[in-house]
Parts: C-alpha cells; structure tokens; sequence
C-alpha cells in the first residue's frame, strides 16, 4: 500500500477535441495514488481569479479562456501542489494524478491521506510527520525537532543530544526504531542521546501507546518510527543540499543527498557534517549550591560539539518485490558541562574559554552503524517480509582522571566505554488486505553482545537473547467500524558478567581489609511475557472515535538486576536487584477527533496502571559516602492526555492549539504518593500561521508564530527540585523561490524570541540550574534538484 | 470483561484516592556549619596528628535520614567548595600520604533537629595542604544536601 502511495506517477494526457473557437475550455479529472476521485481540489489558471474546484467524480471544468500560456495550479487539501505550464490552443482535456502530502494536524495544517490512512487504520494515538516538519521545527537534535507534538517531550543533553519522552516516559519505555528496526542505541544513562541523522529522516510515525505487539519488549511508552520511504521514481536522478546555520550555537550544517532510479534498481546516499560551539544561556553566571558559575559570554563552557553521518541505500522493486539494503553510519561528539559534570562541583586546569568551539574533557562520542536488508515479497497474494539487520554502538566517554572516594587516579580519561553489537531478524506474513480479517503474524530475535570497559563503572558487560512470536488481526464489520486486536509472546535471556572494581578498598567501616570489591554478580536470568492489545476505530462522516486497550512490557535491564556501585555523574550509589521482574503496564486509550473543513479538533486522553513500575528510589541511606539509590517495583498509575484544536480564519490565516497534560502516581513502595521522574509540566501552544499565498517568484510562503506556555512542575521526586513555569515565543517563516529554474527553499526559525531565561523540567542540566537556549536564529536552505523523467520531457 | 474490570479496579480507586489530600515531603534537609560551634568552617586550618570534632547543625520539616562525611585532599585543586567564598589555595602538588575519610553516620530515628559531633582523627604523618570536606545529609524521604568545604591541614 505504501509502495503504491509513494510510486506516483504524474501522467498527463493531452486529447485535442476539435473545436476551432476563439475561447476555449480546459476539463479534466483529479485522481488520488490510489486511483480513486480527489474532490475539492482548487484549480486555477494562471493570474486569473475565477478558479474552479473538482466535484464528488474528481471533474472539473474551466471555460471561455483565451488563447494564450497558462500555468495551471492544483491544490488540495493533504496533496502535494501541482503546476502544469500549458499552451492553451485547443479544448484540452487533463488527467491528474496527486501525490499526497504528509503533514499532521500539529503543523496546524491540512490532514492529508496518508496521515489519515494510518491514524484511522489504528485504534492509538498516532502521529506522522514529514521531512518538512523537522526543517519547520529545526533544532539542535530530532528529538528536540519532535517536542512540539502533542504528548512528545524531549530530555536535551546540551544543544546537539536528545532523547524522547513520550507522555512522561523514556529511556528504556520509548523504542525508537528505524524503518521498523529497534536502534539499538545506548539509552540507559541520562546523558545520552539517540544517534541519528535528522536530515536522512523521511517520514516519521509516533505511536503515543502500548506497541509490545508489533516492536516487543521495552515499547511500554510508545514507538518513533523513523522511516526512509522515499521511492525515487523510474528513470530518474536527483537530490537535495541543504545549508543549516543557528546563531545560538554557531551552529554549521551541511547535508547532500543523491537519489537515483533506473527502472528497478535504485540508490539513494546522504553525507551530513555538523559542527557547532557552545550555546549561550540568558544568564552570565549559573548558580549551584550557592556557588556561582561564571559564564564567559553566557555561553555553557564545553558544550560545544560535531557530527559526522553518511548513509547509503540500494533498491530493487518491482509489482511482486522489493528489496532494500540500508547502511548507515552516524558519529557524534560532543562536550558536557564543564563546572559540573553530573551533580558535583569541579575544578580544572584546561582552560576552557580559550576557545567556544573545542571539545575538551569531559566529552562523549559515539559511533553507530547499521545495517539492515529489507524484503518484501507477494507470493500468491500473500505478502511475507524479512528483516535481517546488524547494528555496531561504539560509546566513549572521557573526563578528566582525579581519584574519588577510594578510587585512586585512573591512569587515562577514558571513564566509560560500551560497545554493543547486535543482530536481529524479523519476519512477517501478511494476508491479501481485500480479505474480510486481514491477519499478519511474524517472528522476531534478537540476540546482543554488551561490553563494558573504562574506570567508571555503571553497568556490567552482558548478552542479552530474546525472541517473540506474534498474530494481529483487523476487521471492518461495516464501513464505519474497524476492529483490531492481537498477541504476542516473549521470551528472553540475560547473562551478566561479573564485575569486580579495578582498585581497592575496605570492606566496611569496621573491616578495614582492603578487597577488590564485586560490582556486579554473574547471573543467568530468564523472563517471558504475554502481551496483547484490542481496540477498534469507528468513523462515521466527519466524527472518528478510537478506544484500545494493550498490553506491554519491557525487560530488566543489566543494571537494573546487577549494578552494585558509584554513579560517577550522578555521585550516587545505585544497587541493582536481581528479584526484578519485567515491567508491565496497561494502558487504556481513547481518541476523539472531529475534521470539519474550517476547523479541526482532536482529544486523545490515556489511563494506565503499572504493576511492575522499575523505580530507582532514592533512599535515605549511604554507602561508600554516597547516597544510596536502589531499584525497586511499585505499582504506579497514570493519566493525562493530549487536545488538538485548528482554525482557518479565512483562506490564509490559521490558528491552532496543542495541550498536553500526564499526571502519575506510585502507589506502593516507599515513595508511595510521589509521581515519578522526569515527568513534563502540562503545557498549552498556540500558533498562528500566515499563508499570503504565492507572489511573483515565491509560492509556499508561510509565517508562523508559537506561544508557549508551561506550567510549572511541582510534582517531583528526588533528587529534583521544582521547576517553575514559563512562556516562550517561537518565530518562524518559509519560502520557495526561483533563481532561474532552480527553486531554492529557505527556512527560518527563530527560537525564544524575548530571550526568556527558562527551566525544563526534563534537561539534563536541570538539576545544576542551567537554563535553555537562549533566542537563537536558524536558518536554512534546501535546495533540491532532479532530473525528470523522461515523459515528462515531452 | 469481568477481568477487565478487575484490571482498572485499583486505577479508579487511585484516581479517587489521588483527590484526596495526601501530604507529600518536598522539602530537603539543612546543613549549617557556620553556626552554633560549627566546626570546621570554610578556609579553617587543623594541625595534623590531633583530633578535631566536626560539628553541624541538621534539620529537616519530617524527618532526618542519615548523613555523610568525606574528606580527601584537594591538592590539584579539582574540586571547589559550595561556598561562595574562596579560600587561598597553596600550589598544586601530588599526593604522598593524604589523609582520607569516607564514613556514613546515623541519625536517631524520627530527629527533626540534630547536631552531629563526630571526631576526627589526623595522623601525624598524612600529607599537609588543602582539603576538601563534603557533607551529605539525606531525609527519611530521600532528598539530599550537600555542602562542601576547604580545610587546611598544617603542621
């Protein structure tokens, strides 16, 4: 279906009806990818005012029009625009075929076909967005990019890594995954980030609910779904290159893009550079635990950083077949806060503010590759794919060697070091989609190899097996219903190594033997799960209503069950329990969504109960000096939910609203009555976007402005503070025009316009006092180029 | 169905109980040492080979939890006290024999206010120069405060 979607073809049929007149008629029918009428797409022809629009058939006609050079225009709601430059002699007759366009109601912004063929085609709250969408939301990373959907939030780590929240959760409850591939990244730790290309993103889906079904464990939260969809079309060859530029950070950004396509087999390459300095804060000192951090030039010693991406795809395809070969290899590094790294103050001899722009201790980097081959193929109506793919994740992180506690001084800086490899293989069957219960069922596996080294200890090295098997199945009863449901089974396997630190110390207080002390114990650990999910979706005219219930769970992570030591960036104690079970959760959600042609309005609110919550609770304890913080499992239970509501006043003025709320509970274990970490404050957007329409050389002009409010968040944990609440102003506009017949697209956005000093709740270095960015310009050019088909040449 | 219901039962029983008003503990502990004999205090110098006793004032609205001790040297001057005032540094120098301590003490069970005294012993032997004392103090809930100090060690 996607394939059919995304292989559009423009076809033009010039049919000469012979009527020699003065004035003539130009008629024609609108068609979507799919083959079926388009209606109400506005048609104009050239500079004249008297458009017309296509009936319920997709038909149009427009008459009594000159001799003479027209540009003919087609516009609709969810399609890409179309223009065609006739010489207009005779009668002619037209048929257009659309390429949808996909944007999202969070653009405040038409919903196009596609959008709305996934939204209605699942009972959860999806989103789906497009390559555009980032470029209208740049930010210093994607997840950044994404915050401005309802219900996403991000953790920022500095100005260049990010990693997503959904609805309050993250880390190990959000799968990110890459054409249906989980990324295996290293997401366990608060400072690191996801490592992808957000120039190679095409398309994205955000799945804001239980997905154990589809991704297995660890998707308790949701699902981000990046994909490469882009099929280029036969016999072509183009691409794109885009300048990015942010004054915040001195941000440079440069991507080039090719893409090819003979008649089946296709490629498609992407390099990006990135390269940016440390990021100005509105503030000229930071203060924590009554000390002030001095900023030279409010900017945020070190954390300046790079990013090298390249990436290449090899095709195949045909009506029965498709073949894909993903590589891809993204490195990142970049510096964390100097004066305190982590929670504790320190000192330094390097002389950071000799320059902005260089990486100095402490720093990450971290390369990842992946490669994935993807096959589809339609075997007597049946379509199976197989999904076999490797991912190499080489993290370092390096600071400064001092010793601490009883660790003596480490000979080199290198503190932590993970090198994870993974494979995973997936295979799926689909039946014919004209069946009365379209069924799917697959398997999938996964095996891993984690290897831990460095003098900071946090996690042991471990291998980590799983495999699950799944059927799914969905129904429409009656046209207005759909109806889905589905189960899986999962079963998996993690073998710890043991751990013993590399230095000594006394056993206690009372024993002053000095031993090698054990990290973490070997363990052989065995967990299955059965999770399920029913819903269904019921549409009737311009009402959609959705309810699902699901089921999902994530499996203990190595240091949840095994880690016995210091957090060297939190300076705390973290005790790992060996008695976890995985983590399940019930989620409950039901969806509303109302499309009118001037207004749109969407309310998607969400119940969920986990019985098995994995917690590290702060305990009042200490160990080694530290404070003590230990995994447990309580019961927690959580609500909130996301509204949506656009406006069109007039033709080309649009206002829209976004609001988010998640409120959470624990309800056993010692912090009964708290809510849980790292929750996001309810916040309300409203935007206002300008479309003045298209001049002499500029069409798809847009400006648009974001009015943030955050509420503050007093419902917190240790070691958090209260964050107060705070409102922003986002600025930005967008343009095509042509130099000659190059069209050139330029994006400018400008962030926290009154340079408003703010907290996240959700930063990284929160928890130090360090505000946001401060106003920041981005700018950005694209500019695309193809070499048509070649019967479009005619 | 029936288990469906059993499933939510515990959520809306949450949800009503969650209306109630529950008194949550969001306040962190207080450490003060410049106050009431508080002993050392930032830039005081102790002479090696005796005994001093660290004396602080802790109080928290609940309850207090337990709290901390941890003196290492600061001769690379790689830590900074979470005073705001600086205490004059001597040159950097490498360690031979620095003194250390890393202990965790108790506090009485239930204690909104207390004073702790612990002595502290520095041998005679152990490196002088500048050091660095961290105390940490936790609450029954879990919220944690730090302060930090520069101590001289003399002959």
């Amino acid at each position: 279906m996607k394939l059919k979607a995304f292989a559009f073809a423009i076809l033009m049929l010039y049919v000469s009806l012979a009527f020699a007149q003065q004035k003539h008629t130009i008629q024609g029918t609108v068609l979507s990818a799919d083959s079926l009428p388009v209606a109400g797409v506005n048609i104009t022809a050239g500079k004249k005012l008297s458009g017309t629009t296509t009936d319920k058939s997709g038909l149009f006609s427009l008459g009594f029009l000159s001799e003479g050079n027209y540009v003919l225009s087609f516009t609709a709601m969810g399609f890409e625009k179309q223009s065609h430059t006739i010489e207009l002699t005779k009668d002619t007759l037209f048929l257009i075929v659309l390429k949808p366009r996909i944007v999202t109601l969070s653009e405040v912004e038409i919903i196009n076909s596609h959008h709305e063929f996934r939204r209605s085609n699942d009972s959860r709250p999806v989103e789906v967005v497009n390559d555009q969408f980032i470029r209208m939301n740049i930010s210093g990373s994607l997840m950044q990019s994404l915050d401005r959907l309802p219900g996403i939030n991000s953790i920022s780590i500095g100005s260049g890594q990010s990693k997503p929240v959904i609805r309050g959760l993250s880390f190990n409850q959000v799968v990110v995954a890459e054409n249906g591939i989980k990324h295996e990244s290293q997401q366990w730790g608060a400072d690191h980030g996801v490592e992808v290309d957000q120039f190679n993103v095409e398309r994205i889906e955000v799945i804001k609910g239980p997905a154990s079904l589809m991704y297995g464990s660890d998707a308790i939260a949701g699902v981000i779904d990046l994909k490469q969809s882009f099929l280029p079309e036969p016999r072509s060859l183009g691409g794109n290159i885009d300048f990015s530029g942010q004054t915040n950070n001195m941000l440079g950004a440069v991507s080039a893009g090719l893409h090819g396509r003979y008649e089946k087999l296709w490629a498609k390459a992407r390099i990006t550079l990135i390269d940016y300095a440390d990021y100005s804060v509105p503030v000229d000192s930071v203060e924590y635990y009554s000390y002030y951090f001095k900023l030279k030039d409010r900017k945020l010693r070190n954390s300046a950083g790079e990013e090298k991406n390249g990436s290449v795809s090899l095709g195949w395809v045909t009506d029965k077949m498709s073949s894909t070969l993903f590589v891809n290899n993204t490195f990142s590094k970049s510096g964390f806060f100097a004066n305190a790294h982590g929670l504790e103050i320190r000192n330094s001899q390097i002389d950071y503010d000799r320059s902005d722009r260089d990486i100095d201790l402490p720093y990450q980097q971290v390369n990842h590759f992946k490669v994935h081959s993807r096959n589809l193929i339609n075997i007597n109506g049946l379509n199976h794919q197989l999904d076999i793919a490797f991912q190499q994740n080489a993290r370092q992180e390096f600071s400064e060697a001092v010793e601490h506690g009883y660790m003596p001084k480490p000979p080199d800086s290198l503190e932590r070091r993970f090198d994870k490899e993974s494979w995973s293989v997936n295979y799926t069957i689909k039946n014919r989609e004209t069946s009365k219960v379209n069924l799917s069922g697959g398997v999938n596996a996964e095996i891993q190899q984690n290897q831990s080294a460095g003098w900071g200890f946090i996690l042991p090295s471990f291998s980590r097996k799983m495999a699950g098997a799944f059927l799914v199945g969905e129904s429409r009863p009656t046209t207005r219903l759909l109806i889905s449901g589905g189960l899986r089974f999962d079963a998996g396997n993690i073998r710890i190594e043991q751990y013993n630190d590399w230095f000594v110390s006394p056993v206690s207080a009372q024993d002053t033997t000095s031993v090698f002390k054990e990290r973490a114990s070997a363990s052989d650990l065995d967990f299955s799960h059965l999770s399920w999910s029913a819903g269904m979706v019921y549409k009737y005219q311009k009402l959609t209503l959705k309810v699902n219930l699901g089921n999902s769970f994530r499996m203990p992570l190595a240091k949840e069950l095994a880690s016995d030591g210091v957090n060297y960036h939190m300076y705390r104690f973290e005790k790992g329990n060996p008695d976890l079970k995985p983590e399940t959760a019930y989620q409950l959600d039901f969806g509303m969504e109302i499309n009118h042609s001037v207004w749109a309005f969407e309310l998607s609110p969400f119940a969920g109960y986990f019985p098995s919550f994995i917690y590290l609770n702060p305990t009042y304890q200490y160990y080694e000096g530290l404070q003590v913080f230990e995994y447990k499992q309580s019961k927690v239970i959580r609500g909130g939910g996301e509204m949506h509501f656009h406006y069109n006043l007039g033709s080309k003025i649009k206002a829209g609203a976004i609001g988010e709320y998640v409120w959470s509970r624990q309800l056993s274990g010692e912090k009964k009555g708290f809510g849980l970490p790292l929750s996001p404050p309810a916040s309300f957007l409203i935007n206002l976007t300008f479309n003045p329409g298209d001049a002499v050389f500029l069409s798809d002009t847009w400006i648009s402005a974001d009015f943030k409010l955050v509420s503050a968040q007093n419902e917190i944990v240790p070691p958090e503070k209260k964050t107060p609440g705070h409102q922003v102003i986002n600025l930005s506009a967008g343009t095509t025009f042509k130099a000659g017949n190059q069209p050139i697209i330029l994006t400018l956005r400008l962030s926290n316009l009154l340079n408003t000093r703010y907290l996240n709740h959700t930063s990284f270095y929160r928890l130090i006092g360090v505000p946001e960015p401060g106003r920041g310009l981005n700018i950005g050019i694209r500019i695309p180029f193809l070499v048509k088909p070649k019967q479009l040449q005619k | 169905m029936k288990k469906l219901t059993i499933l939510f039962l515990p959520l809306l029983l949450a949800v009503a109980g969650g209306c109630s008003k529950e008194e949550k503990d969001y306040v962190y502990p207080e450490i003060e040492m410049d106050c009431c004999g508080g002993f050392p205090v930032n830039c005081d110098e102790i002479q090696r080979g005796t005994t001093f006793t660290f004396i602080a004032k802790f109080s928290d609205n609940a309850a207090l939890g337990a709290f901390s001790l941890d003196i290492h040297h600061n001769f690379d001057h790689h830590t900074h006290s979470t005073d705001p005032l600086n205490c004059e540094f001597w040159p950097i120098k490498s360690p031979v024999n620095p003194f250390r301590l890393i202990r965790e003490y108790e506090i009485p069970e239930g204690s909104e206010s207390y004073t702790a005294s612990v002595d502290i012993f520095i041998p005679a032997d152990a490196d002088t120069g500048d050091y660095h004392m961290m105390v940490r103090l936790t609450d029954k809930a879990g919220w944690q405060t730090i302060k930090g100090i520069s101590f001289k060690v003399i002959e």
